[in-house]
């Protein structure tokens, strides 16, 4: 069996790799996507720890956050239709108006 | 006692007319707002008088209380170390606070009827008695509250409405900077006022004036709180910090004189009058705390000591008529803490009274002046007005005698008591200060009463004798006053002349100190150490003669104008051989051995105090800080949504970095335990319990030896060599995989 | 688990604000178009609103003397105490205000829709599940629920660039600081086997304890403090607020700032009593108590320096928002040692805070119109000769902010000061505090001034809605009424019980 330490390095991995997509891409709905890595990093955390202890409860909350996930996701992507809408672009280095 | 009299009206009043003046003032015609303002203090002072009355029939213990509303204010259960707090909205009158409400009741109805005449062009009329109505209730809170907290709504109250004040006539940019100056010294002041108020809840666990005079709080007060000083001491300084703002003392006296920017009756009602007296007023009501630690006092008489010289000096060389009333105003207030400074609480507060009356006295005549001059404010350019404005000529020379100190009007006496106070002040207590200190207060008291007379009196000769050195047209225009504002002027006068007798000195008459007698018994512990009656006719008599030398020296150079130099040469002629000299002779030597030396001094003040401590630090130094933030702020605050979610990261990156470390790192530190060579080492250690992997610890003693390395914190070592060895002890926790170390020296005999 | 009665009965002020909220969404979609008018066609959603916030209220108030003695319903998810339902008695407040406010606002900016006060209901409900939350999947939840209406708030003004933007910040920032959550639970929860606050709190008091000072539940910990100090907007997490809080429709604005601001602080409250009482998560450089003096610092030095700078009034208000959070942070720590004893005067805080950020943003949304927003303090110029009642109530709420007894503001602070002074080692935090306070004055003051000393150089043309005079003039009574009756509201939130303690 493989030792749940290698889940959490995975799941460490690829909650990193969503990290750096956010502060890196500048496209609002990759930006979007990395963070619903994020989430699905912490659900592989989530289910490895499940696993390791035998305990079910760790799948109900996986699917919490799944539906949460995409609740954020369809709020979300309402938002950068929204935003589209009114200054025809998603890039985010370009939604300034308002700073300092 | 009359226990229901409606103590809570006295307020009410004043602030029910501002709420009607504010809110719907602009439906009022311009004689209803005035009749609204007026009638309301006018009320509030038959009320005070009432009240006073009543005390005056009374014991000299006996007070009239009275509530806003039943139940606390101020209201929180006991909790650790500190216990329950029930502060209710009391107020108290006893025979302090009736003098204070009686002043500002009294004087406050005269600035009102006056500006009901001087405002009377303004557009903004409503609003502008809303705030003067505004301003005495919060000033009457302030004197009534009977307890900390209610005063603090008075305190920030009238602080408020001054700056509102002198916002009336602030344009946006030219005097921002005054305004903000006025604001940081206030806060500064009230800093002070805040921790005070703190610190003696802390230990005494109430806040109410009468409880605080209890016994047990004053036991309290006496606990010692760091190093060598009491609750009562530091809570006693921080308190007067707050009364030096408010009261204009050094250092925090330089608002003072830009808040001449508003009108002038509101210079003379808060700026001159009554709020600045708040910080006299709150010493001699908790007179009991301050007298815990002499040292306290002793700081407060000769910072009013230095203020009232620093400030007569700058005093004498202005030129605007109302920057000469600020700088006397100050060097007035100094004159008030060098009486409560030195216990002669009633001497303080005497002063405060006739200061009241001949300095509202003053303000007003100037704004009379400044009215029939079309605004102008240059004394330079003043002169030989006694023709034009008789009324406002003659009750300002009496307020000038008054201020100079001249038997007998008002000034005289009071100013006498506080130079006797000092002259007798009693130092015993303190042996860290000098035990001349008293007499070299009462020396530089005696100066800064010279400058005082002679500047004031310039002023008077500069604006009332000689020729008119303004342009014709404005001398035209010149005029008296209207009744409304010339009455409140010989009311003021009348003041300033006859109310020095309640207060005659007991060389004079035996028991007819009417205003000792009034305040001391109730209220303050009878002074100790009187003086002599032979001394006190001496010390009278010497400050009558200083302040004659002053007015004799105004007159000698400003009786005929400007420059006396030039005017004596063309007048003179023939007797040259004798007039020209001594005039020359008497010009000379005050230039070069008075005003010099003086202008030197001032400027040295003025430089390190204003331009370094306010103006560097403060003013500027505050502005460097928020504009260094504010840099910050728009370099991260960018808008840009990923900086955002970097800081977010950053942040939490932080926290675990630090925590971890520090979770880590407690282990290393040790105590050392030494018997001769045998040593003990005591690692802190952490963590512990079963699932916990326990840290890893390397001792190495700097003797030679192996290091001993353990999991457990302790270990006993026993050194074969002797002098001084390095003892350190590593650490590596394997949870975060950090190491550590600490590491000191151990003297092997 | 089970669903019996005694247990909905229990949860009936969550269950209230749910039910209205679909209950305002269907009325909506079964009212048939067009419903708007010149004249306040949607008005009859907002009373449903405020009906169903009334009913609430009188739920949360009806089981304050039951709650006395805490109980755990839902298999131990939700807790009801005297905690819980005083801060929902808050929640509707901010909710009812942002409710009265938001009528006339939508109104006059025209873009009234009925799925506001349905999202105004919902994100209450999320809230005060939140704040009953004895559980980190209930907390979730609860935050998620909160957020996301919120986050549709924000954006709801579909025309106007600057509030889908505030959208787009408010939601990618939350969204960050939710997936570092979710992750931190997920630590928290590996590590220990359990997500019960009151388990974990059981967990730190046995010798299981040692599990928590593992690097992973450490971590976990600390990302899930990451998760609630964005949602309290504490520096360095706070910088989408200034943004957010500009952009979004003021009546949002106001919501945002009392009502989301309030159940951030009571989460942390309890997360931070019940399952962190652990000294050594506790003290030391490395405890929560440290972590959120630094937090305090930061974040109420900042927040007013930056205020001072501001010309705009919303953005000044929205960094002073964040100043405040400060100061609450100061309570929150001196929780750490003086317990049960701090969480009163956070209560009164939050209560204080809520009327008068409601408040204060309510005038900004009164003054401005649709096109000529006034936001900017030269604006307010000659606010006071024009509308004299408007700028009186504003001179109250911000006095109020500044700290001025006798309001709220000042007892809020006096409160929080004296129970942290009553802690050894807490002296300099509350100087600083003291200073901060007095240098808040500052900005405060200087929109008085713009009022009542200088001329307009423009008509008004506020909006005038009853619903939004009503709010405005509650926020202020009320902000007056607790600074001159103080004493029964903290009596009331001192015996605030919590569960698990």
């Amino acid at each position: 069996m493989i030792p749940v330490d290698h889940y959490l390095l995975v799941a460490g991995l690829l909650f990193a790799i969503g990290v750096v997509g956010v502060l890196l891409r500048r496209n609002a709905l990759i930006v979007l996507m990395s963070i619903e890595l994020m989430l699905n990093a912490a659900n592989l955390t989530l289910l490895a720890f499940g696993r390791a202890r035998g305990d079910s409860n760790f799948q109900a909350l996986a699917f919490l956050v799944v539906a949460v996930a995409a609740a954020e996701a369809a709020v979300g992507l309402a938002i950068v239709v929204g935003i589209f809408r009114n200054r025809h672009t998603t890039n985010l280095d370009e939604l300034t108006l308002m700073k300092h | 006692m009359e226990t229901d009299f409606p103590l809570y009206l006295i307020p009410l009043l004043p602030l029910a007319g501002a709420a009607i003046n504010l809110l719907v003032g602009k439906r009022i015609s311009r004689g209803g707002v005035a009749a609204i303002a007026c009638t309301s203090v006018a009320m509030a002072a038959v009320l005070g008088w009432k009240a006073a009355w009543l005390l005056f029939q009374s014991e000299p213990s006996a007070i009239l209380t009275a509530r806003f509303f039943d139940g606390d204010w101020i209201h929180a259960t006991e909790s650790h170390g500190i216990g329950s707090l029930h502060i209710q909205a009391g107020l108290l009158l006893d025979r302090l606070s009736a003098v204070m409400v009686l002043v500002i009741t009294t004087v406050g109805f005269l600035i009102h009827l006056y500006s009901t005449a001087y405002m009377e062009e303004d557009k903004n009329f409503n609003r502008y008695f809303g705030y003067l109505n505004l301003f005495t209730g919060a000033m009457l809170i302030l004197v009534l509250g009977d307890s900390l907290p209610v005063t603090f709504v008075g305190w920030e109250g009238v602080g408020l409405c001054s700056y509102l004040l002198i916002g009336f006539w602030f344009d946006k940019e030219a005097n921002a900077y005054a305004g903000r100056k006025a604001f940081i010294v206030n806060r500064v002041g009230d800093f002070g006022f805040l921790l005070g108020m703190f610190l003696i809840f802390s230990a005494t666990s109430t806040l109410s004036y009468r409880d605080l005079a209890s016994q047990q709080s004053v036991v309290a007060l006496h606990h010692v709180w760091f190093a060598k000083a009491s609750i009562a001491t530091v809570a006693g300084l921080l308190l007067f910090v707050g009364a030096t703002g408010k009261s204009a003392q050094l250092p925090l006296y330089v608002w003072l004189p830009d808040a001449m920017a508003g009108p002038t009756p509101v210079s003379a009602l808060i700026h001159a009058a009554t709020m600045v007296t708040a910080g006299v007023y709150m010493i001699a009501r908790l007179h009991f705390l301050f007298e815990i630690d002499p040292f306290v006092l002793a700081v407060i008489a000769s910072v009013g000591a230095l203020t009232a010289l620093f400030a007569a000096t700058i005093g004498i060389t202005q030129k605007p008529i109302k920057k000469i009333l600020a700088y006397s105003t100050v060097s007035q207030l100094g004159f008030m803490f060098i009486g409560v400074g030195t216990k002669a609480y009633d001497a303080g507060v005497f002063h405060l009274v006739t200061h009241a009356f001949f300095k509202a006295g003053l303000f007003l005549g100037a704004g009379s002046i400044m009215h029939a001059l079309s605004g102008e404010e240059d004394v330079t350019k003043m002169g030989g007005l006694r023709a034009k404005m008789p009324i406002t000529r003659w009750t300002f020379l009496v307020y000038c005698l008054a201020i100079a100190g001249i038997f007998p009007f008002a000034g005289f006496f009071s100013k006498d008591a506080i130079l006797a106070g000092a002259w007798s002040f009693d130092v015993a207590e303190m042996p860290e200060w000098p035990h001349w200190l008293g007499h070299a207060i009462y020396f530089v008291g005696l100066s800064a009463a010279f400058m005082t007379a002679f500047y004031m009196f310039r002023a008077y000769f500069l604006v009332f004798h000689g020729e008119f050195r303004g342009d014709h047209h404005t001398w035209d225009h010149a005029h008296e006053s209207p009744p409304a504002m010339t009455l409140p002027l010989v009311v003021l006068a009348i003041g300033s002349a006859a109310l020095g007798f309640l207060g005659m000195p007991e060389a004079f008459h035996k028991d007819w100190n009417l205003f000792e007698q009034w305040l001391v018994p109730a209220n303050f512990a009878p002074m100790v150490g009187e003086e002599h009656a032979s001394t006190e006719w001496a010390l009278m008599a010497v400050a009558t003669v200083v302040a004659g030398a002053g007015i004799f020296l105004a007159y000698r150079l400003y009786y005929r104008g400007i420059s006396p130099t030039a005017v004596a040469i063309k007048d003179a002629l023939p007797r040259l051989y004798k007039v020209v000299f001594n005039k020359y002779w008497v010009d000379e030597i005050y230039d070069s051995s008075v005003v010099r030396p003086l202008r030197s001094l001032a400027f040295v003040l003025w430089k390190g105090v204003d331009a370094l401590f306010i103006d560097l630090i403060l003013v500027r130094g505050s502005a460097f800080v928020v504009d260094l933030v504010g840099r910050g702020v728009r370099y991260l605050q960018s808008g840009d949504v990923q900086r955002y979610m970097a800081a977010v990261l950053l942040g939490t990156a932080a926290i675990i970095a630090v925590s971890a470390n520090w979770v880590a790192c407690t282990g290393a530190p040790f105590d050392v335990e030494q018997h001769g060579a045998d040593v003990t080492v005591r690692a802190h250690g952490m963590p512990s319990g079963p699932a916990a992997r326990p840290l890893e610890f390397s001792f190495d003693f700097g003797d030679g030896t192996p290091p001993v390395k353990q999991s457990t914190p302790t270990v006993r070592h026993h050194y074969d060599v002797h002098g001084r060895r390095r003892l350190t002890v590593n650490v590596l926790d394997p949870r975060w995989d950090i190491r550590s170390s600490d590491s000191r020296t151990v003297v092997i005999p | 688990m089970s669903f019996d009665s005694a247990q909905l009965a229990l949860s009936l002020p969550l269950l209230v604000v749910a039910a209205g909220g679909l209950l305002v969404l269907l009325l909506e979609a079964f009212s048939g178009t067009p419903a708007r008018d010149e004249h306040g066609g949607r008005s009859y959603l907002a009373v449903a609103a405020l009906i169903t916030l009334a009913i609430a209220t009188y739920a949360a108030v009806g089981q304050w003397a039951e709650a006395e003695t805490p109980k755990a319903i839902y298999g131990g998810m939700f807790a009801v105490d005297r905690f819980a339902l005083f801060v929902d008695v808050v929640l509707f407040a901010g909710a009812a205000l942002a409710v009265l406010l938001a009528g006339g606002f939508l109104r006059t900016h025209r873009f009234e829709f009925g799925e506001f006060y349905a999202l105004v209901l919902l994100g209450t409900a999320g809230a005060v599940m939140l704040v009953h939350a004895n559980d980190l999947v209930a907390l979730f939840i609860g935050l998620e629920t909160m957020s996301l209406a919120v986050y549709v708030l924000t954006g709801s003004w579909r025309r106007s660039a600057r509030s889908s933007e505030a959208a787009m910040k408010y939601f990618l920032v939350g969204a960050f600081a939710s997936a570092l959550l979710v992750y931190g639970i997920a630590l928290v929860y590996g590590t220990t086997g359990t997500t019960n606050l009151s388990s974990l709190g059981g967990l730190a008091k046995g010798t299981g304890g040692a599990v928590m000072q593992e690097p992973l539940f450490l971590i976990g910990s600390f990302l899930i403090i990451a998760g609630l100090a964005f949602k309290i907007a504490a520096v360095p997490f706070h910088m989408w607020a200034p943004d957010a809080y500009e952009g979004a429709p003021t009546p949002v604005t106001a919501f945002m700032a009392a009502a989301v601001k309030a159940a951030g602080f009571a989460t942390i409250v309890r997360l931070f009593t019940v399952a962190y009482g652990r000294p050594s998560l506790t003290f030391g450089a490395g405890g929560w108590a440290s972590i959120c003096a630094v937090l305090a610092i930061l974040t109420m030095s900042l927040g007013n320096l930056a205020a001072l700078r501001q010309d705009n009034v919303k953005r000044m208000l929205a960094w002073s928002s964040i100043a405040h959070a400060g100061y609450i942070l100061v309570g929150v720590v001196a929780m750490a040692r003086a317990g049960d004893d701090a969480r009163g005067p956070i209560l009164y805080y939050l209560l204080a805070y809520t009327l008068t950020t409601a408040g204060s943003f309510g005038v900004v949304a009164w003054i401005g119109s649709r096109g000529d927003e006034r936001q900017n303090v030269d604006d307010w110029a000659g606010l006071a000769a024009r509308h004299p009642a408007a700028a009186l109530a504003m001179t109250v709420l911000l006095l109020s902010l500044g700290g001025f007894p006798p309001t709220a503001g000042f007892f809020a602070k006096f409160y929080i000061f004296r129970v942290a002074l009553s802690q050894p080692g807490l002296i300099s935090l509350v100087l600083i505090a003291i200073a901060n306070s007095l240098v808040s004055v500052f900005y405060y003051l200087r929109v008085v001034t713009a009022m009542y000393f200088r001329e307009a150089h423009r008509p008004f043309a506020p909006v005038r809605a009853s619903g939004m005079t009503a709010g405005l003039i509650i926020a202020t009574v009320g902000t007056l009424a607790l600074g001159l009756a103080p004493g029964w509201v903290i009596e009331l939130a001192s015996k605030a019980t919590l569960l698990g303690k």
